[in-house]
């Protein structure tokens, strides 16, 4: 069933484009067009973050209309990846003879997509609709032009690496920008991370959490005997932003000092969708 | 795709209000009539917590009937947020006379939601059946008043706070208790905290964990050196509360008559299981 949806993201007064819609055509192409501009309508609309978040196949043949059913938001429900960015919706569809011939049409309708996208294409929904009128069947595809991200990122160091004197980066790895560039469709991430080091001078070493190359999310600095082993280690909520974010760990020798790293843990996991938090 | 369901959950012969339940009626206002009797039966039916996991609609137009079926099983599904509590599930629904009404159809199913549930309102589903005999429509809404928290709350402060002399809760935020106040929709949340702190005087630090003012975790340490950020931090999982809200806080103390500073403090909560779905 489909995550909920707070009724206020559904219901804007003002923006025709959201709510449910229903667009009818005899054939499969006249189907798609109006499709798409009932898309084109949802992303157009004045609210931060319009989405698709449901759609249903039905009636047809013989001359019959064919139907689409598309649930349009202002953002989406509670849960993730539940719903596509209108801005990134897509629609193709194809009608069949009879069921025999349904594959072939599928087969088709997914060379179709791969020639389309412009970017990784994401398949969030085939439905088969069958006529009551002559058995013919429309298959239909609700895709997207590209996604907002992977649910999860990781990158870990198991190490020991050193000694070394400076900076060192221990792991690392990338979350991208969001879909439309804005941050009305930001996910967040709850990012952990974890590094054991040691100092075996004593005169002291850093380890830091950072986003980007210079912003620290976190740093501990500590003063260790040459056999231990401190640890570091953290949590941190990132909100995805309009440019893709690097983040890392970062060890440090103080001053002229040698240090060693090892077991460094950094993995990101999407927690919640765009404005579906306080 | 719904989450999997355990067939224990759905498939209990001395509880006939679980399992797949079909409604039918001719007009839009004994639907609703019906499917809500059918709710409030399952609300009651006596098993620990019932919820609806699916939902769909079909049929009906020109005399014919309009059916509703429901899929009702105790407790839920795997996954997050993929069932309604029966005791807070709703259904509306309304009829348009063809394609280019059920836009205006749903907005006003929506408002009368609004009305019902003032900001509390959350769709669950929304579904358009087509009629072939008349070309008429329903537009069926599955929604419920209230849902049992977010996913996530989450606080961090970034800059150095202190010198702290007493404990000073830095990060915090609240977890509502569950809409039913009945143990079996519970869900849990992993809370996640960390923190650097500076034991200014050398004579030892704190830093904890407190859920509804009970202590969960919390470190010591002493250490001379001031220029010292030590790191501490954890991770545990919270079953939400039936009887009320629960005050989270990540909290620095330092020993008697010392002082300390704290900084890149993180807390978090992420809710991980549905009810009944964790070890």
């Amino acid at each position: 069933m489909d995550r909920p949806i707070l009724l206020t993201a559904l219901n804007v007064a003002g923006q025709p484009g959201l709510g449910v819609h229903v667009a009818e055509a005899s054939h499969p192409a006249g189907l798609e067009t109006r499709v798409a501009a009932i898309l084109a309508a949802a992303a157009a609309a004045a609210v931060p973050g319009p989405y698709i978040q449901g759609i249903s196949l039905a009636g047809g043949g013989g001359g019959a209309t064919w139907r689409v059913s598309l649930t349009c938001t202002s953002n989406l429900g509670w849960g993730l990846d539940t719903a596509i960015s209108a801005a990134a919706a897509r629609f193709v569809c194809g009608c069949a003879r009879n069921a025999t011939e349904i594959e072939t049409v599928l087969g088709i309708l997914y060379q179709r997509i791969a020639a389309a996208a412009q970017n990784p294409p994401f398949v969030w929904s085939v439905q088969v609709a069958t006529s009551g009128r002559d058995g013919s069947c429309l298959v239909g595809i609700l895709w997207s032009d590209g996604i907002v991200g992977q649910p999860t990122y990781e990158a870990h160091e198991a190490g020991p690496v050193g000694a070394f004197t400076g900076k060192h980066t221990m792991c690392t790895f990338t979350i991208p920008a969001t879909l439309s560039g804005g941050p009305a469709d930001s996910g967040y991430w709850s990012l952990h991370w974890s590094v054991a080091v040691s100092d075996p001078t004593g005169g002291g070493v850093k380890a830091r959490l950072l986003q980007g190359a210079a912003t620290v999310r976190a740093e501990y600095e500590q003063v260790g005997g040459a056999t231990e082993w401190l640890p570091a280690a953290g949590v941190y909520r990132y909100g995805q932003g309009a440019g893709a974010t690097i983040f890392s760990i970062e060890v440090e020798s103080t001053g002229a000092n040698n240090v060693d790293a090892r077991h460094a843990n950094l993995f990101a996991l999407q927690c919640v969708t765009p404005l579906a938090e306080s | 795709m719904d989450r999997p369901i355990i067939i224990g959950n759905l498939h209990n012969l001395a509880v006939p209000e679980l399992g797949l339940q079909i409604v039918q009626a001719s007009d839009p206002t004994n639907l609703a009539a019906r499917v809500e009797a059918r709710f409030a039966a399952l609300a009651a039916c006596g098993v620990s917590f019932p919820y609806i996991q699916g939902f769909t609609l079909g049929a009906g137009g020109g005399g014919a009937s309009w059916r509703a079926c429901f899929e009702c099983v105790q407790n839920v599904g795997w996954g997050l947020l993929t069932a309604v509590s029966a005791a807070s599930a709703h259904f509306h629904c309304g009829i348009a006379r063809n394609a280019s009404e059920v836009h205006s159809l749903s907005r006003v199913l929506l408002s009368r939601i609004q009305t019902a549930c003032p900001g509390n309102a959350f769709i669950w589903k929304m579904l358009v059946a087509g009629s072939g005999r008349d070309g008429s429509f329903m537009v069926g809404i599955l929604w419920s008043c209230g849902v049992p928290g977010r996913m996530t709350r989450a606080m961090g402060v970034d800059a150095a706070s202190g010198a702290l002399a007493a404990a000073t809760p830095i990060c915090f935020f609240t977890l509502e208790r569950t809409l039913s106040t009945t143990i079996n929709d519970h869900v849990y949340w992993q809370i996640a905290w960390s923190t650097a702190i500076r034991d200014i005087g050398g004579t030892g630090v704190k830093a904890r964990l407190e859920v509804g003012g009970a202590v969960i975790a919390e470190y010591e340490q002493t250490n001379a050196v001031a220029t010292d950020w030590m790191s501490m931090g954890g991770t545990r999982n919270v079953m939400q509360d039936s009887a009320a809200a629960t005050l989270v806080e990540l909290i620095a103390e330092p020993n008697g008559g010392n002082t300390c500073e704290v900084r890149a403090s993180n807390l978090s909560a992420v809710m991980v299981n549905a009810p009944g779905a964790e070890s």
